[in-house]
């Protein structure tokens, strides 16, 4: 059993893969090794009584009948008491983290998150509106409360935090402190219909001064729109993209996400593709080839047609 | 007591339906129980076939061996096949065969009626892969959370088959959950009072009363569901006034005394089956009947935490944490005792026992993975993660499917009237062993290092190749152990060694009568006079109840 548990995950070198960035996530990681280590000793305990047993109390030929034993109510109620004591030790620790990973400081960031089927809509004080990649300043708190659109979803950030669903009609409430810049990988981890799989997201923590200039970035309208009489614009149009898309300035459709500032993300489709200009054009081609099943259909655009829509939505910055 | 098995004398010439017919007409418990367990070993073969789909798919990154759409109706079926139709059924069925031969009765109190909700489980089954021709199957996981099985959301009529099956297989299930109390409570033999009831009866006693007040709770939310469905009525419709949340509670509420109904049972054959094979009684007789007893209360009042993450306030998160926290108490005592009676014992590893074995070792893996899913904040990072996929297998893989093979190989030659292969069970233990362990071990890390479950498919790049790859390996030689006991199987029914009455120098009475035992089961009804009625008779000089004040 030993040599199992150490041979068979190929990232034994690492058995806590997750690397706690915030004061919520490393609570979390704290009570984890708290349990494991208690566990940890109840599991070699009893695995090693049970080798212990079998080795020493295997029948031998011709043995008579052991000796029976009935019962010993003192080693009941060890057994008893002990697991008794241990929890209430657990659960003592436990009671502490759960208030400092749900206290919120008064000058949080609002956010609110809004799950869709399948992507991740952001709205930030000041009405700026971002999807999938959700920017939050290094060194204070955001309060994030979390709806859903359509079903139930879970907002999960494995560095950051623990989860929390959301849940139509409800307001849930979920924390967390990014304390280092940089790029956290999160997924939603509720099924919630046919493209779960592809329902990622992105945490991007910048410095206090770079979140104010992607605030303000994200604040403004477009520097100059797209000329109204370009191919892409009337393909934009002509093809309703507006009925489900904003794009400020050209377009209010709030189904499917903003594209106002689509060329500064990473990644398309809630992180089926990266953002690059070939794949947009292999998106924009057919979304349905990367992302079957999810609501954005297939226009059945030409090659050219594909790579100018392509254009026109990689300079939306 | 060995003449009891003889034929009765003179008895009138009855004209019994013969062949396949026998089978269908029957209201013989153990008849209606070969037919349940048949049932499962199906339903498990396409549970099984379902899984393979599943890891195969999630073998590598990005593959597309399946699409969304069939890999999400396949893990759904895979999810309600094994509970509903492999290990429920399997379980029940054994309780059918066993519950009247171990408390000395001829039949269960409503023979009619288990045949009725054998024929229930049949027909909810016919329903449930029905959906596969009538427009798609049903594909919002086992627990089906509102509001994605509205009818805006779920579009086929897959979830309506689903919610359609399990009512009529909860009818079936609770109908048979009142036989089996009526007919602990009734049909004992003399002598054979609650304090000597075996184990396995005990557990018995318990999973129905769990059974008979939790179905009704799925029975009432599918009703909603399909009312939603099927007339536009708005329950769990936030657009319409409705409270998804509902869903979840009423859910869970039948949901985790399921966990116990489909638990307990085994911990019954288990506590059957080591002190046989130590040839010791059990140890602390009271104690594992009463922690049983205690896990039955518990598990009423553990429902939320399976919504931590659902937005309950911290406190009614931690009231749920300490009764989860506590049923860890009584299971707990469970494999202590089993350990005590295996101490100073003379341990014979026949191929039941090696299963019993693997059985304690697994499940206490997933009992302590499951303690760490009761604390508040750990759960919020695992929940809804592989972590938590790993950890359910090994409490009903690793923990009943184990205890349900040690109870096919024990109590196999009761049922044909022929041993398994010894050669072969033991190739099947160690297969499913290695198999299961790579399976599931290296889910955990899965869950920890964030990925979700029920993703179709997984981006490249993020740690989890190899793990999951091994997962899938692990799964082909779980499949390959499933076939060597296919194989077992077959060869055993045409060619295994004739058992005799009591293979096993077991104690319990069901070892009193012939094997296979007869339609009446005793010829004279015995009496009772201790927990080991054949160890009395075997050892007059020092019987059993003789130290019944003793746990």
């Amino acid at each position: 059993m030993l040599a199992l548990l150490l041979a068979a995950p190929a990232s034994a070198a690492s058995f806590w893969p997750v690397t706690p960035q915030t004061p919520q996530a490393r609570s979390i990681t704290f009570l984890f090794w708290i349990v494991i280590a208690v566990s940890g000793v109840i599991l070699f305990g009893v695995l090693g009584a049970l080798v212990l047993f079998i080795i020493r109390y295997r029948a031998r030929p011709g043995a008579a009948e052991p000796r029976p034993i009935y019962g010993n109510m003192r080693l009941e109620l060890w057994w008893t008491a002990i697991p008794f004591v241990l929890l209430v030790g657990v659960y003592a620790f436990m009671v502490g983290e759960v208030r400092s990973e749900t206290t919120i400081a008064s000058n949080a960031l609002d956010i609110t998150v809004i799950g869709h089927q399948w992507w991740w809509e952001y709205r930030y004080p000041d009405n700026v509106v971002a999807a999938n990649e959700l920017h939050v300043p290094v060194g204070r708190q955001v309060r994030l409360t979390l709806q859903s659109a359509d079903v139930v979803h879970t907002f999960w950030v494995p560095d950051l935090a623990g989860k929390e669903q959301t849940i139509p009609g409800q307001n849930n409430i979920w924390t967390f402190t990014a304390e280092k810049a940089g790029d956290y990988d999160g997924a939603c981890s509720e099924y919630c219909g046919t493209q779960h799989g592809w329902m990622r997201l992105k945490v991007i923590a910048d410095q206090p001064a770079d979140f104010d200039r992607w605030l303000a970035a994200q604040r403004q309208p477009l520097a100059s729109l797209p000329s109204s009489d370009s191919d892409a614009v009337k393909l934009f149009n002509d093809n309703a993209c507006g009925g489900c898309h904003t794009v400020n300035g050209m377009s209010n459709g709030r189904v499917a996400p903003d594209l106002t500032h689509i060329g500064s993300r990473t990644t398309i489709g809630a992180g089926v593709l990266a953002n690059t200009p070939e794949n947009m054009t292999r998106w924009m081609a057919n979304p349905q080839e990367f992302k079957p099943g999810s609501l954005m259909p297939n226009f059945h655009f030409t090659q050219e047609q594909a790579r100018q829509m392509a254009a026109l939505l990689e300079d939306l910055k | 007591m060995a003449a009891v098995a003889a034929p009765l004398a003179g008895q009138p010439e009855v004209v019994w339906p013969r062949g396949l017919l026998k089978w269908i007409v029957t209201v013989d418990h153990k008849r209606i129980g070969i037919m349940y367990i048949a049932t499962s070993v199906f339903f498990f073969a396409v549970g099984g076939i379902e899984s393979l789909l599943i890891r195969t798919q999630l073998a590598v990154p990005q593959n597309d061996f399946l699409g969304p759409q069939a890999y999400n109706q396949v893990f759904t079926l895979h999810g309600v096949t094994m509970i509903f139709f492999v290990v429920m059924p399997w379980l029940f069925g054994f309780a059918n065969f066993l519950l009247p031969l171990m408390i000395g009765a001829r039949d269960v109190a409503y023979p009619r009626l288990n045949a009725f909700s054998y024929w229930m489980l049949v027909s909810s089954g016919v329903f449930l892969y029905y959906s596969l021709l009538g427009g798609g199957g049903p594909d919002a996981g086992w627990y089906a959370y509102a509001p994605l099985t509205e009818h805006s959301f779920a579009t086929s009529n897959g979830d309506s088959y689903y919610a359609l099956a399990l009512i009529l297989s909860g009818i079936g299930t609770i109908a048979t959950a009142i036989n089996f109390l009526v007919t602990v409570i009734h049909h004992r033999a003399p002598g054979m009072t609650y304090n000597r009831l075996p184990v396995f009866v005990w557990m018995m006693i318990v999973t129905s009363i769990l059974t008979l007040f939790a179905l009704p709770s799925l029975t009432g939310d599918l009703l909603m569901m399909l009312v939603d469905r099927l007339f536009n009525a708005h329950f769990f419709d936030p657009g319409g006034g409705g409270i998804p949340i509902m869903w979840q509670h009423i859910f869970w509420v039948f949901g985790h005394p399921e966990v116990y109904i489909m638990a307990l049972p085994a911990f019954g054959f288990i506590s059957e089956i080591v002190p046989v094979f130590s040839r010791k009684p059990i140890f602390g007789y009271s104690f594992i009947v009463g922690s049983g007893v205690a896990i039955g209360f518990l598990s009423f009042g553990v429902w939320a935490h399976h919504m931590f993450a659902a937005g309950m306030t911290p406190l009614q998160d931690l009231v749920f944490s300490a009764s989860s926290m506590a049923i860890a108490i009584p299971t707990g005592v469970k494999i202590f005792t089993w350990l005590a009676t295996l101490y100073g014992g003379a341990i014979r590893f026949r191929t039941p026992m090696l299963f019993a074995l693997g059985f304690i070792a697994m499940f206490l893996i997933g009992g302590l993975s499951g303690v760490t899913l009761a604390v508040v904040p750990i759960d919020w990072q695992v929940n809804g993660s592989y972590y938590l996929v790993a950890h359910f297998h090994y409490v009903l893989f690793g923990g009943t499917a184990f205890g349900i093979f040690a109870a096919w190989y024990y109590w196999f030659p009761k049922m044909s009237g022929r041993m398994m292969y010894e050669g072969l069970g033991k190739a099947h233990f160690w297969l499913m062993f290695i198999g299961f362990n790579l399976t599931f071990f290296p889910q955990h890390l899965l869950g920890i290092q964030g990925m979700p479950r029920r993703v179709y498919t997984y981006p490249a790049g993020l740690g989890w190749d190899n793990s999951n790859l091994v997962s899938t390996v692990g799964a082909y030689i779980l499949g390959l152990s499933v076939i060597v006991f296919l194989l077992n199987l077959v060869r055993s029914i045409r060619s295994g060694v004739p058992a005799g009455d009591n293979p096993w120098e077991a104690w319990t009475l069901e070892w009193s009568t012939s094997s296979p035992p007869p339609d009446y089961n005793f010829a004279v009804i015995p009496t009772v006079t201790s927990r080991r009625p054949l160890w009395d008779i075997a050892h007059p000089e020092d019987p059993d109840w003789q130290h019944e004040h003793e746990l």
